[in-house]
Protein backbone atom coordinates (compact mmCIF):
# COMPACT_ATOMS: atom_id res chain seq x y z
CA UNK A 1 0.00 0.00 0.00
CA UNK A 2 1.38 3.22 -0.72
CA UNK A 3 2.06 6.09 1.94
CA UNK A 4 3.19 9.02 2.05
CA UNK A 5 5.08 10.99 5.31
CA UNK A 6 5.79 14.38 4.52
CA UNK A 7 8.35 14.31 7.59
CA UNK A 8 10.66 12.17 5.75
CA UNK A 9 11.36 14.36 2.81
CA UNK A 10 11.94 17.18 5.72
CA UNK A 11 12.36 20.86 4.85
CA UNK A 12 15.19 20.70 1.99
CA UNK A 13 14.67 22.68 -0.79
CA UNK A 14 15.37 21.29 -4.86
CA UNK A 15 16.85 24.38 -5.50
CA UNK A 16 20.48 24.86 -5.09
CA UNK A 17 21.07 27.19 -2.41
CA UNK A 18 23.31 30.17 -2.61
CA UNK A 19 26.46 30.46 -1.48
CA UNK A 20 27.62 32.56 1.87
CA UNK A 21 29.68 34.91 -0.93
CA UNK A 22 26.26 35.70 -2.50
CA UNK A 23 24.44 37.13 0.86
CA UNK A 24 27.64 39.16 1.52
CA UNK A 25 27.51 41.13 -2.15
CA UNK A 26 23.87 40.96 -1.96
CA UNK A 27 23.85 42.84 1.55
CA UNK A 28 26.33 44.98 -0.03
CA UNK A 29 24.36 45.94 -3.36
CA UNK A 30 21.29 46.47 -1.09
CA UNK A 31 23.26 49.25 1.05
CA UNK A 32 24.61 50.88 -2.02
CA UNK A 33 21.15 50.90 -3.90
CA UNK A 34 20.02 52.56 -0.72
CA UNK A 35 22.99 55.16 -0.51
CA UNK A 36 22.38 55.87 -3.92
CA UNK A 37 18.30 56.74 -3.41
CA UNK A 38 18.84 58.22 -0.30
CA UNK A 39 20.95 60.66 -1.80
CA UNK A 40 18.41 60.85 -4.88
CA UNK A 41 15.74 61.41 -2.70
CA UNK A 42 17.63 64.37 -0.70
CA UNK A 43 17.62 66.02 -3.98
CA UNK A 44 14.48 66.14 -5.11
CA UNK A 45 13.52 67.14 -1.30
CA UNK A 46 15.67 70.02 -2.20
CA UNK A 47 14.54 70.95 -5.04
CA UNK A 48 10.85 70.94 -3.47
CA UNK A 49 12.29 73.42 -1.07
CA UNK A 50 14.23 75.59 -3.77
CA UNK A 51 11.24 75.55 -5.41
CA UNK A 52 9.06 76.56 -2.66
CA UNK A 53 11.48 79.22 -1.38
CA UNK A 54 11.59 81.09 -5.08
CA UNK A 55 8.13 80.87 -5.04
CA UNK A 56 7.77 82.66 -1.84
CA UNK A 57 10.15 85.39 -2.46
CA UNK A 58 9.16 85.86 -5.81
CA UNK A 59 5.28 86.73 -3.84
CA UNK A 60 7.22 88.85 -1.56
CA UNK A 61 9.41 90.68 -4.19
CA UNK A 62 5.87 91.37 -6.15
CA UNK A 63 4.18 92.34 -2.46
CA UNK A 64 7.40 94.75 -2.25
CA UNK A 65 7.53 95.28 -5.38
CA UNK A 66 11.68 94.87 -5.89
CA UNK A 67 13.41 93.21 -8.86
CA UNK A 68 15.96 90.82 -8.05
CA UNK A 69 18.08 87.71 -9.72
CA UNK A 70 19.22 86.16 -6.81
CA UNK A 71 17.31 82.88 -6.60
CA UNK A 72 18.12 81.46 -9.73
CA UNK A 73 21.58 80.31 -9.27
CA UNK A 74 20.17 78.08 -6.25
CA UNK A 75 17.37 76.37 -9.21
CA UNK A 76 19.88 75.79 -11.84
CA UNK A 77 22.22 73.88 -9.37
CA UNK A 78 19.46 71.75 -8.29
CA UNK A 79 18.11 71.16 -11.48
CA UNK A 80 21.38 69.87 -12.76
CA UNK A 81 22.15 67.49 -10.16
CA UNK A 82 18.64 66.61 -10.26
CA UNK A 83 18.72 65.63 -14.31
CA UNK A 84 22.35 64.07 -13.20
CA UNK A 85 20.90 61.47 -10.86
CA UNK A 86 17.24 61.44 -12.87
CA UNK A 87 19.48 60.30 -16.26
CA UNK A 88 21.52 57.51 -14.19
CA UNK A 89 17.92 56.13 -12.72
CA UNK A 90 17.58 52.68 -15.06
CA UNK A 91 14.21 52.31 -16.07
CA UNK A 92 13.01 50.12 -13.08
CA UNK A 93 14.29 52.48 -10.50
CA UNK A 94 12.56 55.46 -12.33
CA UNK A 95 9.39 52.94 -11.95
CA UNK A 96 9.89 51.92 -8.62
CA UNK A 97 10.66 55.88 -7.70
CA UNK A 98 7.30 56.87 -8.75
CA UNK A 99 5.31 54.19 -8.04
CA UNK A 100 6.76 54.36 -4.69
CA UNK A 101 5.96 57.74 -4.51
CA UNK A 102 2.45 57.76 -5.54
CA UNK A 103 0.82 54.46 -3.42
CA UNK A 104 3.26 53.51 -0.55
CA UNK A 105 3.10 55.92 2.31
CA UNK A 106 0.02 54.86 3.36
CA UNK A 107 0.54 51.29 3.10
CA UNK A 108 3.73 51.23 5.03
CA UNK A 109 2.71 53.94 7.75
CA UNK A 110 -0.16 51.85 8.74
CA UNK A 111 1.91 48.69 10.16
CA UNK B 1 21.42 36.25 22.64
CA UNK B 2 17.54 35.41 21.61
CA UNK B 3 16.07 36.32 18.65
CA UNK B 4 13.69 39.11 20.80
CA UNK B 5 17.05 40.65 22.42
CA UNK B 6 18.68 40.74 18.93
CA UNK B 7 15.78 42.66 17.39
CA UNK B 8 15.79 44.96 20.09
CA UNK B 9 19.34 45.78 19.61
CA UNK B 10 18.80 45.90 15.90
CA UNK B 11 15.47 48.76 16.20
CA UNK B 12 17.40 50.70 18.77
CA UNK B 13 20.57 51.28 16.13
CA UNK B 14 18.10 51.61 13.04
CA UNK B 15 16.56 54.35 15.36
CA UNK B 16 19.40 56.53 15.92
CA UNK B 17 20.66 57.97 12.56
CA UNK B 18 24.23 57.27 13.18
CA UNK B 19 24.13 54.20 13.75
CA UNK B 20 21.19 53.26 11.37
CA UNK B 21 23.38 51.67 8.62
CA UNK B 22 24.99 49.61 10.80
CA UNK B 23 21.85 48.26 12.44
CA UNK B 24 20.34 47.74 9.13
CA UNK B 25 23.37 45.38 8.10
CA UNK B 26 23.08 43.71 11.08
CA UNK B 27 19.30 42.93 10.17
CA UNK B 28 19.95 42.08 6.60
CA UNK B 29 22.57 39.88 8.21
CA UNK B 30 20.03 38.17 10.47
CA UNK B 31 17.05 37.96 8.19
CA UNK B 32 18.32 37.32 4.55
CA UNK B 33 18.63 34.07 4.13
CA UNK B 34 15.55 32.95 5.48
CA UNK B 35 13.26 35.85 3.97
CA UNK B 36 15.27 34.79 0.74
CA UNK B 37 13.77 31.33 0.93
CA UNK B 38 10.28 32.42 1.68
CA UNK B 39 10.53 34.65 -1.65
CA UNK B 40 12.26 31.64 -3.39
CA UNK B 41 9.43 29.53 -2.83
CA UNK B 42 7.10 32.32 -4.04
CA UNK B 43 8.59 33.47 -7.16
CA UNK B 44 10.68 30.18 -8.15
CA UNK B 45 13.75 31.64 -9.81
CA UNK B 46 16.77 32.29 -8.04
CA UNK B 47 17.22 35.97 -10.26
CA UNK B 48 14.08 36.78 -9.49
CA UNK B 49 13.99 36.12 -5.92
CA UNK B 50 17.03 38.53 -5.35
CA UNK B 51 15.31 41.51 -7.08
CA UNK B 52 12.11 40.93 -4.88
CA UNK B 53 14.51 40.76 -2.10
CA UNK B 54 16.66 43.95 -2.76
CA UNK B 55 13.15 45.55 -3.25
CA UNK B 56 11.48 44.53 -0.03
CA UNK B 57 15.07 45.61 1.61
CA UNK B 58 14.73 49.10 0.00
CA UNK B 59 11.52 49.42 1.33
CA UNK B 60 12.21 48.30 4.70
CA UNK B 61 15.16 50.81 5.30
CA UNK B 62 12.64 53.52 4.40
CA UNK B 63 9.96 52.65 6.13
CA UNK B 64 11.45 51.17 9.15
CA UNK B 65 10.90 54.48 11.10
CA UNK B 66 7.44 53.84 11.10
CA UNK B 67 7.41 50.54 12.32
CA UNK B 68 4.94 50.41 15.10
CA UNK B 69 6.11 47.25 17.12
CA UNK B 70 2.57 45.96 16.95
CA UNK B 71 3.89 42.81 15.22
CA UNK B 72 7.44 41.29 15.78
CA UNK B 73 9.83 42.68 13.36
CA UNK B 74 9.86 38.97 11.97
CA UNK B 75 6.72 39.16 11.07
CA UNK B 76 6.90 43.15 9.87
CA UNK B 77 9.77 41.77 7.51
CA UNK B 78 7.99 38.64 6.12
CA UNK B 79 4.86 40.86 5.26
CA UNK B 80 6.91 43.24 3.73
CA UNK B 81 8.50 40.38 1.50
CA UNK B 82 5.47 39.04 1.15
CA UNK B 83 3.46 41.87 -0.19
CA UNK B 84 7.02 42.78 -2.47
CA UNK B 85 6.48 39.03 -3.81
CA UNK B 86 2.68 39.35 -4.49
CA UNK B 87 3.00 42.58 -6.31
CA UNK B 88 6.40 41.38 -8.58
CA UNK B 89 3.83 38.25 -9.86
CA UNK B 90 1.20 40.56 -10.60
CA UNK B 91 3.35 42.51 -12.77
CA UNK B 92 4.60 39.47 -14.53
CA UNK B 93 1.18 38.60 -14.57
CA UNK B 94 0.46 41.18 -16.67
CA UNK B 95 3.51 41.07 -18.91
CA UNK B 96 2.82 37.55 -19.68
CA UNK B 97 -1.27 37.99 -20.69
CA UNK B 98 -1.48 34.57 -21.92
CA UNK B 99 -0.74 32.67 -18.67
CA UNK B 100 -2.10 32.04 -15.07
CA UNK B 101 0.38 32.34 -12.48
CA UNK B 102 -0.09 28.60 -11.41
CA UNK B 103 1.25 27.57 -15.20
CA UNK B 104 4.24 30.16 -14.90
CA UNK B 105 5.66 28.93 -12.08
CA UNK B 106 5.39 25.76 -13.05
CA UNK B 107 7.12 26.62 -16.06
CA UNK B 108 9.98 28.22 -14.04
CA UNK B 109 10.55 25.65 -12.30
CA UNK B 110 10.65 22.91 -14.76
CA UNK B 111 13.04 24.84 -16.58
CA UNK B 112 15.54 24.86 -13.82
CA UNK B 113 18.46 23.02 -14.36
CA UNK B 114 20.13 22.52 -11.53
CA UNK B 115 16.90 20.35 -10.08
CA UNK B 116 16.47 16.71 -9.47
CA UNK B 117 13.19 16.04 -10.91
CA UNK B 118 12.94 12.51 -9.47
CA UNK B 119 14.03 13.63 -6.18
CA UNK B 120 10.92 13.47 -3.51
CA UNK B 121 11.58 17.29 -2.97
CA UNK B 122 11.47 18.62 -6.12
CA UNK B 123 7.58 16.38 -6.33
CA UNK B 124 7.02 17.97 -3.51
CA UNK B 125 7.65 21.52 -4.33
CA UNK B 126 5.60 20.37 -7.79
CA UNK B 127 2.83 19.56 -5.72
CA UNK B 128 3.16 22.78 -3.57
CA UNK B 129 3.58 24.80 -7.01
CA UNK B 130 -0.38 22.98 -8.10
CA UNK B 131 -1.85 24.81 -4.67
CA UNK B 132 -4.14 28.27 -5.11
CA UNK B 133 -1.66 31.52 -4.05
CA UNK B 134 -3.50 31.60 -0.86
CA UNK B 135 -2.82 27.59 0.64
CA UNK B 136 0.47 27.78 -0.85
CA UNK B 137 1.28 30.95 1.08
CA UNK B 138 -0.11 29.86 4.02
CA UNK B 139 1.58 26.06 3.97
CA UNK B 140 4.87 28.04 3.18
CA UNK B 141 4.51 29.83 5.99
CA UNK B 142 3.69 27.04 8.23
CA UNK B 143 5.42 24.69 7.24
CA UNK B 144 8.51 26.03 5.97
CA UNK B 145 8.75 28.92 7.95
CA UNK B 146 7.66 27.36 11.02
CA UNK B 147 5.14 30.69 12.05
CA UNK B 148 2.74 30.39 13.84
CA UNK B 149 -0.47 30.92 12.58
CA UNK B 150 -1.14 34.36 14.31
CA UNK B 151 1.71 35.50 12.55
CA UNK B 152 0.83 34.09 9.29
CA UNK B 153 -2.48 36.02 10.32
CA UNK B 154 -0.58 39.30 10.53
CA UNK B 155 1.62 38.62 7.47
CA UNK B 156 -1.48 37.86 5.14
CA UNK B 157 -3.71 39.99 6.62
CA UNK B 158 -6.42 36.55 7.17
CA UNK B 159 -8.00 35.42 10.39
CA UNK B 160 -6.62 32.52 12.30
CA UNK B 161 -9.64 29.87 11.84
CA UNK B 162 -9.77 30.57 7.78
CA UNK B 163 -5.51 29.86 7.68
CA UNK B 164 -5.79 26.58 9.36
CA UNK B 165 -8.66 25.12 7.02
CA UNK B 166 -6.54 26.56 4.18
CA UNK B 167 -3.33 24.97 5.55
CA UNK B 168 -5.45 21.75 6.20
CA UNK B 169 -6.69 21.65 2.38
CA UNK B 170 -3.21 22.38 1.73
CA UNK B 171 -1.78 19.37 3.39
CA UNK B 172 -4.56 17.23 1.78
CA UNK B 173 -3.72 18.13 -1.84
CA UNK B 174 -0.25 17.70 -0.98
CA UNK B 175 -0.81 14.21 -0.01
CA UNK B 176 -2.95 13.32 -2.58
CA UNK B 177 -0.80 14.43 -5.62
CA UNK B 178 2.30 12.63 -3.79
CA UNK B 179 0.18 9.37 -3.06
CA UNK B 180 0.18 9.73 -6.89
CA UNK B 181 3.95 10.44 -8.11
CA UNK B 182 4.89 7.60 -5.28
CA UNK B 183 4.97 4.14 -7.13
CA UNK B 184 3.59 0.97 -5.45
Amino acid sequence: MKSFDIEKIGKKMPYSAPSAEFFESFTQDTMARIDRESRGRSLVRGAFISVASMAASVALMLTMNLPSDSTNYSLASYDSDLDAYVTNLSDDELSTLFYDMELEGEFYSNL
Amino acid sequence: MSQQNKESQILKLVSSAPTRQEGFVALMELYRESLYWHVRRMVVSHEDTQDVLQEAFVKVYRYIGDFRGNSSLKTWLYKVATNEAIRYLKKRQVETQSYDEQTRLLEVFEGDSTIDFSSLEAKLQRAILTLSPKQRLVFNLRYYDELSYEQIAEVSESNVAALKSNYHYAMTKIKEYMLNQIED
